[in-house]
């Protein structure tokens, strides 16, 4: 899948400087851009709804026998309805990006279509969906800090003109609540790196006592799989220092949106982008190897 | 402090508390401690673990009054876990710290 995305990024950058019209090849270039980073992060949000409960399942596990059956009863519906919660916001998350996905094709639409007007009906629809949910989201924490504490500051860009008189209109419009719509997702990707990071890291701590520690220094003979279980909790560590790479693919796209926006855009901003995205991917890889 | 930092600082703490309580050095220390002290130390890793799961996803609004009225609180009580965390010689004290924290911790968000 990493070589598939990067593939596309780099197909994009090849549009760019195709230039029977660079300016329509640019929102095309950026949509394609768009779709890969959706797929990337979609990816990273599975893996972190993953590591929460499987976290959340370790402690329950290592914490068991401290508790009455009563109380186990009360405290696994009360971890359960708390992880159903998290995977909603995640869940709305993702959504969020999609939707960001989706405005992103319409503008490239409008750039090649002759008859923009409908699209634009379209791309208001769709920003209205993403305003809807970013202002929930915004509210939100998912883990170590509320999103807002990770928000950027986001400047208007300022908008070149394009002949295409309905996306002009667009982009002059709401540029900037898009551009504000990406700082978004960079802060709740910060948020959810950092959850991440603790969720991954105190299973495999209990993973190293119970799995590890525990057999090799009990009188009995250790399991068949020690080593093998011993890796997975050396190796799965490696993970925790690649978490940021989820909120710098974002960072990447809001940066790119903004020379887009500006008529900047060009092949070299297309493949740092490329590379942002393929760490997000590469995040995902090593998270599902820790997870083994 | 306004409230989003007041509530980062507590998430923060809680995320590393649970990391320690989940460390082999801390299994090593509850396991020079009585059978009392690790039973208890058990209950308090999965209050720790539920606090932060519920802390996350609260929405800051919502509970931003709390944040503001046990700020005091929560501040004396951080600095007091952060000095108790560093050395577990001396388990018991270092289990009554954490129990004031999440007895704090609790009244921003309910443990059950």
């Amino acid at each position: 899948m990493r070589i598939a995305l990067y593939a596309a990024g780099l197909a994009a950058c090849a549009v760019l400087s195709g230039c029977v019209s660079a300016r329509v090849s640019q929102f095309s270039g950026f949509a394609q851009a768009g779709v890969a980073y959706v797929k990337a992060s979609q990816t990273v949000l599975d893996e972190a709804g993953t590591a929460a409960v499987r976290n959340d399942s370790s402690v329950l596990r290592a914490t068991r026998t401290a508790f009455s059956s009563d109380e186990r009863r009360d405290r696994l519906a009360r971890s359960n309805e708390l992880l159903r919660q998290r995977l909603v916001l995640l869940k709305d998350v993702g959504r969020h990006g999609r939707l960001l996905q989706g405005y992103f094709e319409t503008l490239a639409a409008m750039a090649d279509s002759k008859n923009p007007e409908p699209l634009a009906k379209s791309a208001s629809g769709v920003y209205d969906s993403i305003s809807k949910l970013g202002t929930a989201l915004r509210g939100s924490s998912i883990g170590t800090a509320s999103v807002s504490s990770f928000m950027p500051d986001v400047a208007a860009p300022v908008v070149a003109a394009l002949k295409v008189r309905a996306l002009d209109a667009e982009l002059r419009a709401r540029s900037k609540a898009i551009a504000e719509e990406l700082g978004l997702q960079e802060a709740v990707f910060k948020a959810i790196a950092s959850d991440l990071r603790t969720d991954t890291k105190a299973r495999i701590n209990l993973e190293e006592t119970q799995d590890v520690i525990a057999p090799y220094i009990g009188p009995r003979e250790l399991p068949s799989d020690w080593a093998s279980h011993r890796e997975q909790v050396l190796f799965g560590s490696g993970a925790l220092d690649r978490a940021e790479a989820a909120s710098g693919a974002a960072k990447k796209l809001r940066e790119c949106f903004n020379s887009l926006v500006q008529n900047r855009l060009d092949r070299a901003s297309l493949s740092s982008l490329a590379v942002e995205i393929n760490a997000l991917l590469s995040l995902a890889d090593h998270l599902q190897k820790a997870a083994l | 402090m306004d409230a989003a930092d007041i509530y980062s600082d507590l998430l923060a703490q809680l995320n590393e508390t649970l990391l320690c309580m989940t460390s082999p050095e801390w299994d090593a220390a509850s396991h020079r401690g009585s059978a009392g002290e690790r039973r208890r130390a058990l209950r308090q890793m999965l209050d720790i673990q539920q606090l932060r799961l519920a802390l996350g996803n609260a929405v800051l609004l919502g509970i931003m009054e709390k944040l503001k009225a046990n700020e005091a609180d929560l501040e004396n009580g951080r600095k007091h876990l952060r000095e108790a965390l560093t050395s577990l010689e001396q388990f018991g004290r270092v289990l009554d710290t954490i129990a004031s924290y999440i007895t704090i911790a609790g009244r921003i968000v309910p443990l059950l």
